[in-house]
């Protein structure tokens, strides 16, 4: 009996762990799949923002970059970006009888972003604030609209031709009659300067004006140690300096104020925000079909009404969506573009209503994906799965699917990056069924 | 001398055996026969050869001894001896070598494991019990598709199940004269689980996991005929037929899938709803055949089976099947039964089958063919005997033509039939 038994328990023990997989495919049924179906976006269109925050408000903790000149961009227009930022006293060689003064500088450290015709001279003014700014008052934010007067007579002005070597160099000489002012204060140990609200208070601030003949811009960062007015003296033996820096305690009044002029091209259609440039209608020769653009600084971004996937087979889910942009080929040789895009939520009248978040609380942001040797295959790809699934679950899902993408708002004032779109966008969705 | 006035029950040393032989058909019954992808379709692979006529091809309509409890055709039970009491137990080891045109691979399971006992209730009225497997579903697919629409973007997709249906029986049988009638009533009970994982590759997306299973219970009635003439002084010829009616079996079919997301991990729930409540179909099966038995050592046999499995229906809904035929031949050679060496008392069986499964895909019958041979060995132990069937099966199931699949098989079939003399009384002590 023991003999059967083991027998028995051979066949068991034989009869485990097969591996059948991958064979056979065309004996199914294809019932279950995924399949992929394109939509195009044809409701597509290019805003321009009318206003939007270039400053970091009180609750900023950091800086940011700072951009300043003047380009002439062939898609876009004439675009301006003129830093406005405060400073306080930050210190140096102690300022006492024996020194004399020499001269007063405003240096600024370029951070290696630069757009445009780097070729020529451009030339900067440094004017004096005549009032602080005035913040917004439901956010303290400062706009990219918000004008803040100065002295006509700048303090002094610059021309540099904007080679990296140059602007690492970037000094404008100020009016001696403000440097021996600030010189005597120091020297004074004046209320001014040892209380950096007074101070605020007094010098107002500077704004950075770049000549309207500019031809590129540049960035800078705006930090302490990348702006300052230094106070140039000496003593018997030593050349010393003494600096005022932006301070992160009035963060909040460093802002850049924007200006776009599109005259000469479709998007001067474009008057204020509520407007809309269909991709078709920015038709034009050279571009056959139709273009959408989103940049920083100039203000311009993409805005789509999403298709709603029509409600279809009961076990059909949507397993994900995204909707794809691609670049115009060789439309970023010279103005790169964007890192990242990112979705908003919008409404008929174009309002930037808040940003498009995953689950889990990120920002839903497009990249690019790059295609080697195939630069026509390269595009930006923004994973709407989780918004465009309770989209679609919404009752009222065609008066919600209003979106706009953009380069992020809050870097708009920090980059000229620029995304040229010559295709209809599309959205992609993948759907599995699973029944 | 012996009579069957005092019941004598030699339980102490069975018991465990039988013990033994029920964990094992269990184990049989619940473990994972990852197998054929053919058994995807409706209840599962329908068993084309089992019982303890495998190496016959499979007969079964006429067969009837009193040594098997021949429990596919109910009415043969009155064959078995009066006083004895008869416990059977079998399990079929299958190894498949699964081709198509382009690739291959193996397979390994264990099956149709079998449990029943029998004995006689009232002078010419026998009864039956135990465990079958009626069909059987094992498929583990694992298959790396393109996305529909997309020109350089897949997924995969799993395609798997397992379970099937399975009986408790329990059977009677009369004979009158040389005419016996027999009927089984068996509880079909059995999952019929069918599993499906689409799984893009691509980034930040969802896969899905779905299940879908149907419940089956209730009961089927399985009559048997059998009439056995004498031709000659030197031999008999018996006819037989098995069958049972369509009958719709209560079952219920339950859908759960869900989503997960590839990022997070997080599910969402799509599907936990029961899909119906209503029955499948179990077609008419029927078997008839003969057999025909020269001088107590030579018997020839022959069946024909077909079940229309073209009214298959689950849940009112026609799974679009052909009906099912089988035919089988078999021929055994017992040298002589009361032989003085081993070998003389041996059963040495030769058989064949053909059948037309109930599956058609891409224009082509998924066909089996089979070539049996075995041997039934008597083996005498105090008060009970034993017989140790052993049964090879060669066939080939399916074809690699349309891109379909080619099983070539080998299998191995086990059946212990104990007689014991439990109704036995010893006149002298």
């Amino acid at each position: 009996m023991k003999n059967f038994s083991f027998i028995f328990c051979l066949i068991l023990c034989w009869a485990c762990n097969n591996d059948v997989t991958s064979i056979g495919q065309d004996l199914l049924n294809d019932d279950s799949y995924v399949e992929l179906v394109k939509y195009n976006i044809e409701n597509s269109s290019t805003i321009k923002l009318d206003s939007f925050p270039t400053s970091t408000a009180k609750t900023g903790s950091e800086l940011y970059n700072l951009i300043v000149g003047a380009i002439n961009d062939p898609v876009t227009g004439f675009t301006n970006a003129q830093p406005y930022f405060s400073l306080v006293p930050a210190g140096g060689d102690p300022i006492n009888s024996i020194h004399r003064f020499d001269s007063i500088t405003f240096n600024i450290k370029y951070n290696g972003q630069i757009w445009g015709d780097t070729n020529q001279i451009q030339t900067f003014h440094l004017h004096q604030l005549t009032r602080l700014p005035i913040l917004h008052e439901q956010n303290d934010f400062l706009y990219n609209t918000t004008v803040t007067p100065y002295n006509p007579t700048p303090l002094g002005s610059y021309q540099i031709l904007p080679h990296r070597r140059h602007l690492d160099k970037f000094c404008i000489r100020l009016d001696d009659s403000l440097g021996l002012e600030l010189f005597d204060k120091v020297k004074y140990n004046d209320e001014y300067i040892k209380n950096a609200h007074y101070f605020v208070q007094y010098f107002k601030g500077v704004t950075l004006i770049p000549d309207n003949n500019n031809t590129c811009i540049f960035g800078f960062a705006a930090a302490a140690d990348s702006i300052s007015i230094q106070l140039h003296f000496h003593d018997a033996e030593n050349e010393k300096v003494y600096k005022f820096t932006p301070s992160i305690a009035y963060n909040e009044y460093t802002y850049e104020k924007l200006h776009n002029d599109a005259a000469g091209t479709p998007y001067a259609a474009l008057t204020k925000q509520t407007e809309n440039l269909l991709f078709y209608e920015a038709a034009r020769p050279g571009i056959s079909y139709g273009q959408l653009v989103t940049q920083g600084l100039s203000g311009y971004a993409i805005k789509m009404r999403l298709p709603v996937a029509p409600a279809g087979d009961k076990y059909k889910t949507i397993v994900k969506a995204e909707i794809e942009l691609r670049p115009q080929p060789s439309s970023y040789k010279e103005i790169k573009l964007p890192e990242t895009l990112y979705l908003y939520q919008s409404n008929p009248d174009n309002d930037l209503i808040s940003a498009i978040t995953k689950p889990d609380g990120n920002a839903v942001t497009g990249t690019l994906i790059r295609e080697e040797n195939r630069p026509e295959e390269e595009r930006f790809v923004i994973n709407i799965t989780d918004y465009y699934n309770t989209l679609c679950q919404s009752n009222d899902a065609d008066t919600k699917n209003y979106v706009i993408v953009s380069v992020p708002a809050d870097l708009m004032s920090g980059s000229f990056n620029r995304l040229t779109v010559d295709r209809i966008p599309v959205l992609n969705i993948y759907y599995a069924l699973y029944e | 001398m012996l009579s069957t006035n005092n019941i004598h029950f030699p339980m102490k040393k069975i018991i465990p055996l039988y013990l033994l032989c029920f964990l094992f058909s269990w184990q049989v019954f619940s473990q994972n026969n990852t197998g054929t992808p053919y058994s995807m379709y409706g209840i599962g692979l329908l068993q084309d050869n089992y019982g303890p006529y495998t190496s016959l091809g499979g007969v079964s309509a006429a067969m009837r001894d009193n040594n098997n409890i021949n429990f596919l055709n109910p009415a043969s039970y009155t064959a078995l001896d009066s006083n004895r009491f008869y416990f059977q137990f079998g399990v079929t080891g299958e190894y498949v070598h699964i081709s198509t045109h382009k690739e291959n691979s193996s397979y390994r399971v264990a099956q149709n494991a079998s449990l029943n006992m029998a004995f006689r209730i009232y002078k010419n009225l026998f009864t039956s019990l135990g465990f079958n497997q009626r069909s059987d579903i094992g498929y583990d697919l694992y298959y790396y598709k393109m996305i529909n629409g997309s020109d350089n973007e897949y997924y995969n997709q799993q395609i798997s199940g397992e379970g099937g249906l399975n009986d408790f029986y329990l059977g009677v049988a009369y004979r009158f004269g040389n005419l016996s009638l027999g009927v089984n009533t068996s509880l079909v009970f059995g999952n019929i689980e069918k599993r499906v994982n689409l799984i893009p590759l691509i980034s930040d997306s969802y896969y899905i996991n779905s299940r879908n299973k149907i419940a089956v219970f209730d009961a089927i009635f399985t009559a048997g005929i059998q009439y056995g003439m004498t031709l000659s002084p030197k031999s008999k010829l018996t006819l037989g037929t098995a069958f049972n009616f369509s009958s719709k079996m209560n079952a219920r079919k339950d859908l759960e899938s869900y989503k997960v997301n590839t990022s997070t991990q997080s599910s969402e729930t799509l599907d936990n709803e029961r899909l119906h409540n209503g029955n499948i179909s179990y077609p008419l099966r029927i078997s008839g055949g003969f057999a025909y038995d020269y001088k107590d050592k030579w018997t020839v046999a022959g069946d024909y089976t077909f079940q229309e499995m073209s009214s298959y229906k689950e849940f009112g809904e026609d799974q679009e099947y052909n009906d099912y035929h089988k035919a089988a031949i078999g021929v055994s050679l017992l040298p002589a039964r009361y032989g003085r060496y081993w070998w003389q008392r041996n059963k040495y069986n030769l058989g064949a089958y053909a059948v037309r499964s109930q599956i058609e895909l891409n224009n082509v019958h998924i066909n089996t063919y089979g070539v049996t041979f075995g041997t039934q060995m008597p083996v005498y132990i105090s008060n009970r005997e034993l017989l140790l069937g052993v049964a090879f099966d060669l066939g080939i199931r399916g074809t690699e033509k349309n891109g379909l699949i080619q099983e070539k098989y080998a299998k191995i079939r086990l059946n212990i039939a104990f007689k014991e003399g439990w109704f036995m009384k010893r006149k002298i002590d």
